[in-house]
């Protein structure tokens, strides 16, 4: 029996999903409750800058895989 | 985001004396903390290389493998955002007419509270440790007579002076009061 490889990347989409309605409740802490200083802004960009880059380069690994191959379970 | 100048509920002539967080050595920490964990794939790469070497010529399982390292890398990063959030986002505020203490408590727990200057009947600084004491941080509990009855501010710097710097103001305030009220 085998099941496709791509139940992988749908359980890693999933966990995107996941952090993106987390890093929403997070921006929506800093920005409302959040003091208009440099430090607030520079850690919010900072923050989106660094998950951009790795969902980036989660994307990049992603589309080199041949996710149309299949796990053999016994 | 909330305006310094644009304080809620702001009386005339009120200026803000203190804009206070906690010290930066519990960002320190939590920065130290957060990079120890950011060794943990690389940690688990060397283990799974010398105990499970057939794992790593196994094509799916580095498929697998490389996605878990992804996803603990998104979360590693939310969570320290998180933590820095729940130190960033806890904040005391002096002015000469009150004090107000935000603390974000989780997530989804937060409570402000105020208290105005005449309600305050003893202001006490306390320091616990070599390292509070070296890099000069701790406590300053106010005790007040609204609902609130022990205000703290925690792990701020320069609390002996903080304090000395409230007990001064209230004294101020309660004398323009009397002078008021005459």
């Amino acid at each position: 029996m085998s099941i496709p490889l791509s139940i992988l990347l749908l359980i890693y989409f999933l966990f995107i999903i996941l952090f993106v309605v987390f890093s929403f409740f997070l921006i929506y802490h800093a920005i409302h409750f959040g003091a208009v200083t440099l430090t607030n802004f520079l850690t919010l960009g900072a923050y989106l800058s660094v998950s951009t880059l790795i969902l980036i380069a989660s994307y990049l690994y992603i589309a080199t895989v041949d996710w149309s191959a299949a796990i053999k379970l016994f | 985001m909330f305006r310094l100048k644009y304080l809620p509920h702001r009386e005339p002539n009120e200026k803000i004396i203190f804009f206070l967080h906690r010290h930066w050595c519990v960002l320190a920490g939590i920065i130290l903390a957060y990079l120890f964990l950011a060794f943990i794939p690389l940690i688990a790469y060397f283990f799974i290389r010398r105990e499970f070497v057939d794992l790593l010529q196994n094509a799916i399982a580095l498929i697998f493998l490389n996605l878990l390292v992804f996803t603990f890398y998104l979360f590693w990063w939310l969570m320290f955002y998180h933590s820095f959030l729940d130190y960033f986002l806890d904040i005391w505020i002096v002015t000469n007419r009150r004090i107000i203490n935000i603390e974000q408590l989780g997530l989804f727990h937060r409570v402000v509270a105020e208290n105005k200057l005449f309600r305050i009947q003893d202001v006490v600084a306390q320091q616990k440790g070599i390292l509070s004491t070296f890099l000069n941080y701790g406590e300053v509990h106010i005790q007040t007579a609204g609902a609130e009855k022990v205000i703290i501010f925690e792990q701020i710097a320069r609390p002996n002076y903080i304090a000395q710097e409230i007990i001064g103001l209230v004294e101020k305030h309660k004398r323009l009061m009397t002078k008021e009220t005459g």
